[in-house]
């Protein structure tokens, strides 16, 4: 008698315990999307800065001068040029119709590129006043990662460009 | 006798405390269920759902004053765009289509939203569900054509007793106190209840709008598109497989956010940054509801403990009888967790009647929907969490009824 | 089985309680007390035993003693042939449950269950699946028929007694320890409930130990009656002991 009431007594308890021990481990929320940033401008600001685009972080000189946001897809290579800091989403314009790029395979293979500007035409850019450019060129493809180096007119003096893809680039 | 009826005979011993404690859990419980379920539809009602819009091109300004006014009929435009921009996104290749709107009139507390025909023809307000006119649904009428027409939402239309044919005068302005248009505009229809915001506007045609009587300066607008201006407008975005939004639309909302004039604004981003801000609100009501809970399981041990004191002799000749300390250990905690789950079903009935009561009036100032049947995260955690609650409770009158002599409650020593 | 079992075991022994060197003390103040002693006694299956002596002579500390509600501080207990002292408490308590019935000085019926609930409580802790036909019959084998429903406070104290008895059988026990069976009740319901327990015992065949200082009850057991001196030892004493005459 007393047997069959600690059975259903303990089955009861440990069936609620485990169940709530579950229940409590649900509620790991993971935060989706496209965020990379800069490793330590992100410590130092603390927060992470966002990739609006889904491609990876390049500060122009430092963290807080500039972006540029780097992505490839298939043949294509894309650059946005954005703010400083946690103004990533701010696309900054250049006069420069193109931006120049050395580029360099991680076996050491190296190339050029000139990435040309190709207005948001949304946004009221036009060549000249322009954020976003883009090249396409077969090499490109399977290209997984890359380091490059250039200039570009940056909010009133040239800039160097400096690229590590994907994993961005952050001097700071 | 089933050791089952030596609890429930306790339990109706002591029904004045074992009453008092299911109430106080079945509260506590109940406020628990209510709280989260409505935190929890209310969150799905402004997020997953979506209510059919994918962005909502809108003005600069606050994004969620956008969607606010946009979807939810609450809030100001912060300001307008100009037709020409609104006819270059829509050629963007990941826009399917849009709906242009102006918003910021108002009827007898309802707002007077002048939008495209297509938003009561095409519009989708829930996958696959487009307004109604048909009776069999609750609609009566038809939509708008161009003119002085216009339909009204179901909410609006009950609590306004529009009828098919009347007449009226939209305000300038959201509150009832700015200049009227006398139009006489006509109701030519009324919408099916949707059980969304949608439910709860009054709609008339966007050219209708400019040639309002007091919009001279704007008539031209009616006709001539180079300088029309609108409040916003509905996009829909074009999916890829799987029925998921386009990834382009990252890169468009980039794009227009950089335009001086408008910006692209996802509802379904917008959102939970409101549940962000009003968020102190529910955990307010949800860390109330705990501690209510908290406090009716000290309740429960206080009424066991005190309800011990007039056992112990029973306790004590049970023992002599044969039972062991650990059986009695377990009619205590047992007796606990059996208060604790009435006490938990109480509270979840309580709950649910909570959330219906509640799913009306709710339903009637802002049109969101909520079910009483709605099932929430604390339904599921609810009894495994009672439980735990009943075991905590018991354990320390059950360790004392566990300690209970048998001589020294029994017989006296001769 | 069980019963079966430990019958044949009692008639193997032919000792269903045996005491040796039991010593119990009681400590307080700094001194001890000793309130039993007792160098050896036996008492063998299906024999119903009287115990007698005066107040605080330490009768009811023996009873707690053989139902393993109390541990001795020296000795050994042995119970249908299981020594109590080697066993844990909550194995007493198992041991208590399946062997052993017992009626207490003042009745100790639940007060919050009727009378078959107060029987159906003495099966429950035991192995026998609670049965409320056996329960009804054991009550009404005690003339209690009608009160089955009735709470002990609706009940005469005889009656209450007599529930007693009912709930010390239910559990077919192999020995019914009684203390101060009779003590609230007038001569007449004394007898009446004596003779009730004996027979019971005799017809359900368990042995019996009654601890009074009654003469009527003590003399009601013509046999075997055990004398028991101020906080020491047993002394036996032949048929008609009740009657004052002592013959160790």
């Amino acid at each position: 008698m007393q047997r069959t009431f600690w059975i259903v007594l303990s089955v009861a308890v440990l069936s609620a315990v485990v169940v709530f021990a579950t229940g409590c481990q649900k509620k790991t929320a993971t935060v989706g999307g496209s965020a990379t940033c800069c490793g330590s401008c992100a410590a130092a600001g603390g927060e992470k800065h966002e990739a609006h685009h889904g491609g990876s972080l390049n500060a122009i000189e430092t963290c807080a001068v500039g972006h540029a946001e780097i992505k490839v897809v298939g043949k294509t290579l894309s650059c946005w040029l954005v703010g400083g800091e946690n103004e990533t989403g701010k696309a900054v314009r250049t006069a420069d119709p193109a931006i120049d790029l050395k580029v360099t395979a991680d076996g050491g293979k190296t190339w050029s590129i000139s990435l040309q500007a190709k207005p948001l035409e949304l946004a009221g850019e036009k060549v000249g006043d322009c954020s976003h450019f883009e090249a396409t060129t077969d090499w490109l493809d399977g290209l997984k990662k890359f380091h490059a180096e250039g200039a570009v007119n940056f909010k009133g003096q040239k800039r160097a460009v400096k690229i590590d893809y994907p994993e961005g680039y952050d001097p700071d | 006798m089933m050791m089952w009826r030596i609890i429930l005979k306790s339990l109706r011993q002591h029904w004045l405390s074992t009453g008092l404690a299911i109430l106080s859990i079945a509260l506590g419980v109940g406020l628990l269920i209510s709280v989260v379920s409505l935190r929890e539809q209310a969150h799905n009602n402004f997020t997953q759902v979506g209510l059919g819009v994918d962005a909502v091109l809108g003005p600069k300004g606050s994004p969620l004053q956008i969607v606010l006014n946009a979807i939810y009929n609450l809030e100001e435009m912060p300001g307008k765009i100009p037709w020409p921009y609104y006819q270059q996104v829509l050629k963007n290749p990941i826009v399917v289509e849009g709906i242009p709107f102006c918003s910021g009139h108002s009827y007898a507390g309802f707002r007077v939203n002048a939008i495209d025909r297509r938003f009561l023809t095409d519009f989708e307000f829930l996958p696959g569900q487009k307004f109604s006119f048909n009776p069999a649904d609750g609609g009566q009428g038809r939509a708008f054509n161009e003119g002085e027409e216009a339909v009204a939402g179901a909410a609006a239309a009950r609590e306004l007793g529009v009828k098919l044919g009347e007449t009226f005068n939209p305000v300038c302005g959201v509150t009832d106190n700015g200049p009227v248009h006398h139009n006489n505009i006509r109701f030519v229809g009324i919408m099916a209840p949707t059980g969304t915001p949608y439910d709860r506007a009054i709609y008339i045609p966007l050219t209708t709008f400019y040639q309002l009587e007091g919009h001279e300066a704007v008539a031209k607008m009616a006709v001539d598109e180079q300088y029309r201006e609108i409040s916003g407008a509905f996009l829909k975005i074009k999916r890829i497989s799987g029925g998921a939004i386009h990834p382009g639309i990252m890169d468009l909302k980039y794009e227009i956010n950089q335009a001086p004039t408008a910006q692209f604004v996802v509802p379904n981003e917008v959102l939970p940054k409101l549940f962000t801000m009003i968020g102190w609100v529910d955990n307010t009501l949800l860390a109330i509801s705990i501690m209510v809970i908290v406090l009716a399981g000290l309740f429960l041990l206080v009424a066991l403990a005190s309800a011990l004191r007039e056992r112990r002799r029973d306790i004590a000749l049970m023992r002599a009888l044969g039972a062991t300390r650990t059986t009695i250990f377990g009619l205590v905690v047992s007796e606990s967790v059996i208060i604790a789950v009435l006490g938990g079903v109480c509270g979840l009935v309580l709950g649910h009647a909570i959330v219906a009561a509640a799913a009306d009036a709710v339903r009637v100032e802002t049109g969101l929907r909520f079910s009483e049947f709605y099932v929430s995260q604390a339904d599921w955690v609810l009894f495994p969490a009672i439980i735990v609650l009943g075991l905590l409770s018991g354990l320390i009158p059950a360790v004392q009824a566990y300690r209970t002599g048998v001589l020294k409650n029994l017989t006296p020593i001769s | 089985m069980r019963d079966t079992e430990c019958a044949r075991r009692a008639r193997e022994v032919c000792v269903i309680v045996e005491l040796n060197n039991l010593q119990v003390d009681y400590g307080a103040n700094g001194q001890v007390l000793r309130i039993l002693d007792i160098p050896a006694w036996q008492m063998s299956a299906n024999e119903q035993v009287a115990i007698s002596g005066p107040s605080g002579s330490g009768k009811s500390t023996l009873l707690h003693v053989i139902t393993g509600l109390l541990t001795p501080s020296a000795g050994e207990v042995t119970v249908c042939g299981q020594n109590l002292t080697r066993l844990g408490e909550a194995e007493r308590d198992r041991f208590r449950a399946r062997h052993i019935g017992y009626i207490f000085q003042n009745f100790n019926l639940l007060q919050g269950y009727t009378a078959l609930e107060n029987v159906l409580m003495g099966m429950v802790f035991s192995s026998h699946k609670p049965s409320r036909e056996e329960a009804a019959g054991l009550l009404a084998e005690m003339g209690l028929s009608q009160r089955l429903k009735h709470y002990p406070a609706e009940m005469s104290i005889g009656e209450q007694q007599r529930v007693a008895i009912a709930r010390a059988l239910a559990k077919k026990p192999d020995l019914i320890l009684a203390d101060e069976p009779t003590g609230s009740l007038d001569p007449k319901h004394t007898q009446a409930v004596v003779d009730k327990l004996r027979d019971a015992c005799r017809d359900h065949g368990c042995s019996l130990l009654v601890v009074s200082h009654e003469q009527q009850v003590i003399a009601s057991f013509e046999k075997r009656v055990a004398f028991m001196e101020m906080n020491r030892a047993f002394a036996e004493l032949g048929p008609g002991a009740g009657q004052g005459g002592r013959t160790a």
